[in-house]
């Protein structure tokens, strides 16, 4: 039992939270605007790669963030292209995006790196970890907050700064508008085309902090779909959440605690494919709840 | 979706919507075709090369066209299954899960039931069908009683399988012994008579593509001539309209939703019967997402599934024969599969709009105001 409350677990468990919840934040910009997106997972596939390629030629873990932020922005450029203004199916695209970017960074790996499969390159510099002066003494909190991965802060910087954009800027109250009432947007004299395009190229800027972090959050190394349906759970998280910030966050945070409660029973002698199982099968039953609730509320 | 516009007897017009389409295909397939040889050309080698060894690899001879149509097998089956939920208006994305289930319960069958003759067979085929049925069930449920979104929970269920099966063979048949490499966590192999009668033996291609296309042909007139496969298609375009038309939506839906899990598990028992005679974990990756791509080309059209399982078929064997023959990785045909269909999926029509409006308004002096950039109060 006291393997849930363990310090350790429970920083594990906001560390793996981080992929989720940038993605999700993203994914959320899109469902407030009415587009439904798979491609979350193709994206952060794309920056995930991306941001190797940057920290290894400039030894740096900034460089690696921004170029897979600029990846995975074409790539939601392709998206927002073929959806918006080709008016294609999103599931389609989606799918044919997330298999494309898996198989673009797997030559791409054998072209730039000459290897197959995965990548271990002394060349990849992560993001460090950094103790939080004050904090850190205090007891247990200073366990589980301090000496996370500096993208971990970023991450709940960025939740922090996407509710102030969603419900107290203009753009951010637009975009929702777009998803309940299009008409009363062009009606208003703006244009649906132009939101519909930010929201899609601001889940490729948060998707590209969540690819990022995949590599070079600790790890160091890319793997061929690294991203392993993660873009799919943080679209759960979403619908969850239903795009309010708030419970999309919580429920990025759950997944990961759960993710990483897993990987702690696996010492336990948990079956190692029971424990990989255990996220998805949690998505599922959280999908469950989350929608139950709001059919309650009405 | 359904594609099939009736009435307009003018067959000048018709053929030359024909020619557009057809046109619309052969560009998108070239220039998914030019991006892949620019990669190729990457590598080092002659990308007119590499085509040429991938046709040849697919089509030059007894060997290849049989291995052509081993790989075209699936590609049916599971373009098919996605397209009988499609057409309902069903999104299901756990073809690929509901293939494994398939797979791995056809095995199970294959290895430990005794029945004479083309009974085990048979009985296999129907139980890997069935488990691809019975896999679909819970997200068909979730969805349509409760409402509960189900692409997110038939992505999740593919995860499921994957993993799942390769539990319980790990654990259940293998005694947790042996390796932990997915593809050497196997079932015993199939007996004799539970195998899929091969075309040509040796080569692999087998029964299950006549089962394919049978099934395609099948689903066609279901769509075509019945209540139901009428319904079907009304409830996919527009349930509102559907169910003020006194159509039972919600069954229906459950309906397609199963029967779509039931050609994925087919496909599964397919694979495992025909080819590979005993379940290996993780065996088959994105045989089931293909399904979506080929559902796409095919304009969710059952005869259509057909060439485009054919081509898809064409290009899986070629691209093997492409990785042995050059230093080039096969994972270059699924980009250039994933292409195909993003060119597809621009709309000639829009560019067409775009570039007349492009010169309108370079043509003319644009009056101050008279331009808005999206004709909002129109």
């Amino acid at each position: 039992m006291e393997v849930l409350f363990d310090p350790a677990t429970l920083a594990s468990g906001i560390k793996l939270s981080v992929p989720i919840l940038f993605a999700a934040l993203g994914g959320m910009f899109t469902h407030q605007a009415n587009v439904f997106n798979i491609a979350l997972e193709s994206l952060m596939l794309t920056s995930a790669f991306f941001s190797v390629v940057g920290s290894c030629y400039f030894s740096s873990p900034w460089a690696g963030l921004m170029l897979g932020i600029v990846a995975s922005l074409v790539a939601a450029l392709v998206f927002a292209v073929l959806t918006v203004d080709f008016g294609a199916d999103v599931i389609v695209v989606g799918i044919a995006m997330n298999l494309g970017a898996w198989g673009a960074t797997s030559i791409l790996l054998e072209l730039m790196f000459g290897v197959r499969g995965f990548l271990l390159d002394p060349r990849i510099v992560s993001f460090p970890s950094v103790e939080i002066p004050v904090v850190k003494s205090v007891p247990y909190l200073g366990q589980v907050v301090s000496g996370q991965n500096v993208l971990v802060y970023l991450a709940a910087a960025t939740a922090v700064a996407v509710h102030f954009v969603s419900y107290h800027s203009k753009m951010g109250l637009r975009i929702r508008a777009l998803g309940q009432n299009p008409a009363a947007v062009e009606t208003a004299g703006l244009s649906p085309r132009r939101y519909r395009y930010l929201a899609i190229l601001l889940c490729g800027l948060l998707c590209g902090a969540a690819g990022t972090f995949l590599p070079l959050g600790g790890l160091s190394m890319f793997s061929e779909n690294m991203s392993a349906g993660k873009g799919y759970i943080a679209l759960a998280a979403v619908l969850f959440g239903n795009g309010v910030p708030g419970l999309v966050i919580a429920a990025s945070l759950v997944f990961g605690y759960a993710e990483a409660l897993a990987v702690k029973m696996q010492g336990f002698g948990l079956p190692n494919q029971l424990v990989l199982m255990s996220p998805y099968v949690l998505t599922m039953l959280f999908l469950f709840i989350g929608t139950r609730r709001r059919v309650a509320a009405g | 979706m359904g594609d099939r516009s009736v009435g307009n007897p003018r067959t000048a017009k018709m053929r030359n919507a024909v020619l557009t389409e057809a046109a619309k295909y052969v560009v998108a397939l070239l220039l998914g075709m030019t991006i892949g040889g620019v990669l190729i050309s990457f590598k080092g080698e002659d990308p007119v090369f590499a085509y040429k060894v991938l046709l040849e690899g697919a089509l030059g001879g007894r060997a290849a066209i049989a291995q052509t149509l081993r790989w075209a097998t699936p590609a049916i089956l599971a373009g098919l299954a996605t397209t009988i939920g499609f057409r309902a208006g069903v999104f299901n994305l756990g073809v690929e899960g509901q293939l494994y289930m398939g797979a791995f319960v056809a095995a199970l069958v294959g290895y430990s039931v005794a029945l004479p003759g083309r009974a085990h067979m048979i009985a296999a085929l129907g139980a890997g069908a069935l488990a691809g049925a019975a896999y679909s069930l819970l997200p068909a449920v979730l969805w349509m009683r409760y409402g509960i979104n189900e692409v997110v929970n038939t992505l999740m269920l593919n995860y499921v399988a994957y993993l799942l099966t390769e539990y319980v063979v790990r654990v259940f048949i293998m005694s947790s012994s042996g390796s932990v490499v997915p593809l050497q966590i196997v079932t015993p192999e199939i007996a004799e008579s539970a195998r899929l009668p091969l075309l040509f033996p040796p080569y692999q291609a087998n029964v299950g593509l006549f089962i394919g296309v049978l099934l395609a042909i099948l689903v066609y007139f279901f769509f075509q001539r019945t209540v139901w496969g009428y319904e079907l298609d009304i409830v996919g375009r527009n349930p509102a309209f559907a169910a003020y038309g006194g159509v039972s939506v919600r069954r229906l839906g459950m309906l397609a939703f199963i029967a779509s899990g039931l050609v994925g598990g087919l496909a599964g028992a397919v694979e495992i019967l025909g080819v590979h005679h005993k379940f290996a974990a993780q065996f088959s990756i994105n045989l089931g997402f293909d399904g979506v791509l080929i559902a796409l080309l095919a304009k969710n059209d059952p005869l259509g599934i057909i060439p485009v399982g054919l081509f898809w078929g064409i290009l899986r064997n070629g691209a093997y024969s492409m990785e042995r023959m050059t230093s080039v990785s096969r994972i270059v045909i699924q980009v250039v599969q994933a292409l195909f269909v993003l060119f597809l999926t621009v709309d000639a029509g829009v560019i067409r709009q775009m570039l007349r409006r492009r010169r309108a308004l370079r043509g003319k002096p644009v009056q101050k105001g008279a331009t808005t950039t999206h004709g909002s109060l129109v």
